[in-house]
């Protein structure tokens, strides 16, 4: 009925058809399967243990199914090739090449903590907070999103009033509990302030204002402007190209403004010993898989702090039993988030020794901001308590409340140091998790 | 499974395919694909195989008794047909309006009934019309009743179209299920089908539906009007690659096994009318209401007007379970009825217009689709008349579009009738260089799997920003 070349080329389309999924499909069942993946800093879901009730519910299958999904052959290289394609595809607008990916929000956001276990801000009406003149942030179009523009990856902020305000709370509220202590409320802009288009640093969506209005609102706490001081520094390498965090660089700015602000003298970058490390694609890139962004990977300057450390991290609080010892910087990290060299990443609580001598002690309530900012700190504190309020999940064990924590500690500086959008966003986990610390 | 998981594409598709033709004859060929479907549908659907099994069972039994009772008690027969229909009905009632109908009931009394939650069986809305179908077409003598439960259970059951259709009739694969020609180009083209349709899943849609998702984030609250027609466009294509591109590898796979199926799509977005867009999208089941219930109601001969009320209602109704989905298909009941006896096929004639009034109705009949709550696709649409004052544009949102513009082309250039000249000519080419088509039918299908598989591999891409290892 056909040819015999026709036979041939059907024949070949066939088995190519039929042969490289099927040798994926041996490949997927013969290769180790990972267990972490690197580059979406998550763990992979894992197969299922079989019983008839999980088989019965379809729970057997369908997480079955998940974990097939996430132990693809050659997972990573299709995601690049995937990465890849969607890049081409797309078109860049705009003199810098501006590019909006559109991504999922940080699942980050979603940890749960109960209404029942924060402090109700209500009863801080005795100074109450003032809006006036910053009405733009009383409306306006939220943008969600990744921007790149010239090769630069960045977060769009959008500032709102009842942000504003229960931040201001919170801190003052912190104020109110110690009123002999420092209290410092360092809040790090993004780069989208310094980088991007008019129209993501405006309206809404201008930091500079939004900071100003927390100021305004923050009197007898210690407010550094950081956003100046950084602004005059934008041209210096202060954020990552394809890390929403910035550089130590930019924290090293910010630790400026603070010793100003408390009368210390701060040291000078070119009296430290830098060291950097290469090669960093950071959660910019690992969101939006962009080939703009990965050719241009970042490098994490570091800078020794001047005195020892010792660093030792916790998560069983109350009875500190489960230390495990830690380096502040990190030098021969080699994990895909070079971000972490920092403090190991983000831990719920770390307490750090140092050969300072001025016996002064502080606790850093902060997010990732927070952790390039610490060998800044360690110059000048003994003692540093680190808390992520993210990650002090609020059990028995792994909870602080801040009053008891500082009882027996009267001199503590008590600094807050975040990201902009975190001291924003009532509903994140930072913000959340700092309300319970106050219970 | 879904025909676009890896687990189908690596495991399940490559095992059957070899198993499949390592049988020697048809029976076994017959008997291999009923194994294959019944695993197919238990990876899924682990109980309700069950009721596939037993559902298929009393079909097949109600066909038989109604063929072997001949022109005997009409009556009788008649009764035994519309027990069982209702029996099926009451089935698919149960599992996916019981819930919904109890719900009204409460609002209306204010009583508060305790709903047991069931999930919706795999694909029953589809094998139920199967059934219903071929008995009816038995009943109506069109085609004689099958003998083996078997082969009965394989046409309800195969897994090409057991999860999403199309609404096979048992007429059209009747002799296929005896013999099919074993045919090296029928398959190739199976493969290609196969391919171009997991291309329009997992590539056209997921992307187009990123821009449903940009628009749709913190809800439409404020946003500008052409922003969220954009978005609803959007989501009209989307539904179309997700919908067609299944229904390709429905008929690919077919094609694999040596059948073919009837086409369920036929470039819906270039009707010049509703009417002509409903012969065009979801042909299957638009098939099966004209020939299941607007005909026997009378169709055009009889209360018509009310035939089409019943139709439009049950399309409706057959989407789901919210009063959204009744009213978008009343929402097409008025606009078919005025197209039918007030315009009379005159609009169809007046060029552009036809096409974009077509389109403007329809994107508005998929805004009623999507939001669930009804009040809430209401304002949607009141916006997108631009009867809520909003701005038209609002600039922040141009470089996204600018960015995504090369997706968009490729999408209206899919909604065209373009594929459908290539293949003509890729036929062509065959008949005449097979060389040549030989090198473009494999790069072609070898670039796109490729691209497909890294969008299904894509597609399961989690970046999790600050997890805690």
């Amino acid at each position: 009925m056909y040819e015999k070349q026709e036979r041939v080329f059907c024949i070949i389309i066939i088995l190519a058809f039929v042969l490289s999924l099927g040798a994926l499909g041996v490949i997927s069942l013969l290769d180790e399967n990972p267990v972490i993946s690197e580059r979406e800093q998550r763990e992979l879901n894992r197969f299922p243990q079989f019983s008839v009730s999980s088989l019965l519910d379809g729970s057997f299958m369908s997480q079955s199914q998940l974990a097939y999904d996430d132990t693809f052959p050659f997972r990573d290289y299709w995601l690049d090739v995937f990465g890849n394609f969607r890049s081409a595809v797309v078109v860049r607008a705009g003199s810098g090449g501006e590019v909006i990916v559109n991504v999922d929000d940080d699942p980050d956001e979603n940890i749960e903590v109960p209404e029942e276990d924060l402090i109700s801000l209500d009863d801080l009406l005795a100074e109450p907070f003032d809006g006036r003149g910053y009405e733009q942030f009383a409306s306006g179009t939220e943008v969600s999103g990744i921007i790149i523009k010239d090769d630069r990856g960045m977060k769009i902020f959008n500032g709102t009033l009842e942000g504003a305000e229960a931040y201001t709370n919170a801190v003052k509220k912190i104020k109110s509990l110690f009123p002999n202590n420092n209290v410092i409320a360092v809040v790090a802009p993004n780069s989208s302030a310094f980088y991007s288009e008019e129209k993501y640093h405006t309206a809404n969506h201008d930091q500079k204002a939004w900071l100003q209005l927390v100021r305004e609102n923050l009197k007898g706490v210690i407010v550094p402007d950081v956003y100046s001081i950084l602004e005059e520094h934008k041209d210096e390498y202060i954020y990552f190209y394809t890390d929403h965090h910035w550089t130590t660089r930019g924290a090293y700015y910010a630790y400026r403004q603070m010793c100003t602000q408390l009368r210390i003298l701060p040291y000078e970058l070119e009296d430290m010993e830098e060291g950097r490390v290469s090669g960093f694609l950071g959660t910019f890139y690992t969101q939006t898989s962009s080939s703009i962004l990965a050719k241009n990977p970042d490098y994490v300057y570091y800078y020794m702090p001047k005195v020892a450390t010792e660093a030792t991290v916790y998560h069983n609080i109350r009875t500190l039993s489960d230390g495990e010892s830690i380096k502040v910087i990190n030098q021969k990290y080699t994990g895909w988030n070079r971000y972490r060299l920092f403090t190991d990443g983000d831990n719920p609580f770390i307490i750090i020794n140092t050969s300072a001598s001025t016996n002064k002690t502080a606790i850093l309530i902060k997010d990732s901001t927070g952790n390039a900012f610490v060998p800044w700190l360690c110059n000048h504190y003994s003692t540093i308590y680190v808390v992520d309020p993210r990650h002090v999940n609020g059990n028995n064990n792994n909870r602080i409340v801040l009053a008891e924590f500082l009882a027996d500690k009267p001199n503590c500086d008590i600094i807050l140091c975040s990201f902009i959008y975190n001291a924003n966003n009532t509903s994140g986990s930072f913000y959340r998790g700092l309300l319970r610390m106050l219970k | 499974m879904v025909f676009s998981s890896s687990l189908f594409m690596l495991l399940f598709l490559p095992a059957s395919i070899i198993l499949y033709y390592m049988m020697p004859s048809i029976k076994l060929k017959n008997a291999m694909l009923l194994l294959l479907s019944l695993v197919f549908y238990a990876v899924g659907e682990p109980v309700y195989i069950l009721l596939l099994i037993a559902e298929s069972f009393i079909g097949w039994l109600t066909a038989l008794c109604i063929d072997r009772s001949g022109s005997g008690d009409h009556k009788k027969v008649r009764l035994v047909m519309i027990l069982m229909i209702i029996l099926l009905l009451a089935v698919l009632f149960t599992f996916k309006y019981a819930a919904f109908v109890i719900s009204n009931l409460d609002r209306l009394f204010s009583t508060e009934t305790h709903i047991p939650e069931l999930p919706l069986p795999l694909g029953i809305s589809f094998y139920t019309f199967q059934i219903i179908g071929y008995v009816a077409d038995v009943y109506r003598k069109k085609i004689p009743a099958e003998t083996g439960f078997f082969r009965f259970l394989l046409f309800i059951s195969m897994f090409p179209q057991l999860v999403q259709g199309p609404i096979l009739r048992y007429g059209d694969v009747r002799e296929q299920m005896e013999s099919r020609p074993f045919d090296l180009k029928q398959m190739v083209d199976g493969i290609t089908r196969f391919i171009i349709g997991c291309a329009k899943k997992v590539i056209l849609s997921g992307e187009i539906a990123r821009t449903l998702e940009y628009v749709m984030e913190n809800g439409i609250t404020g946003k500008p009007v052409l922003l969220i027609w954009a978005g609803m466009i959007c989501y009209a294509l989307q539904l179309y690659f997700d919908f067609s591109g299944y229904s390709d590898m429905a008929l690919g796979l077919g094609r694999m096994l040596g059948f073919e199926f009837a086409e369920n799509f036929n470039y819906p977005y270039i009707s010049r009318s509703c009417s002509e867009f409903w012969r065009r999208w979801h042909i299957s089941l638009g098939a099966f209401f004209r020939d299941y219930v607007y005909i026997p109601l009378g169709g055009n001969r009889r209360h018509q007007l009310l035939n089409l009320l019943v139709v439009w209602a049950l399309t409706g109704l057959w989407h789901g379970s919210s009063w959204n989905l009744i009213i978008w298909g009343l929402y097409f009941f008025v606009i078919l009825a005025i197209e039918k006896f007030i315009f009379r096929g005159k609009l169809d004639r007046i060029p552009v217009i036809n096409h974009l009034l077509t389109l403007f109705l329809l994107v508005i009949g998929w805004t009623i689709f999507y939001f669930s709550d009804f009040s809430e696709g209401l304002t949607v649409i009141s916006t997108m008349l631009g009867m809520k004052g909003a701005p038209l544009w609002d600039e922040i949102h141009t470089t996204y579009f600018i960015n995504s513009s090369a997706v968009y082309a490729v999408c209206i250039l899919a909604c065209l009738p373009i594929g459908r000249k290539v293949k003509k000519n890729m036929d062509i080419l065959y008949a005449q260089t097979p060389d040549f088509w030989f090198i473009m039918t494999l790069v072609f299908d070898m670039a796109l799997l490729y691209l497909c598989i890294a969008g299904i591999v894509g597609s399961g891409y989690n970046a999790f920003m600050y997890f805690n290892f």
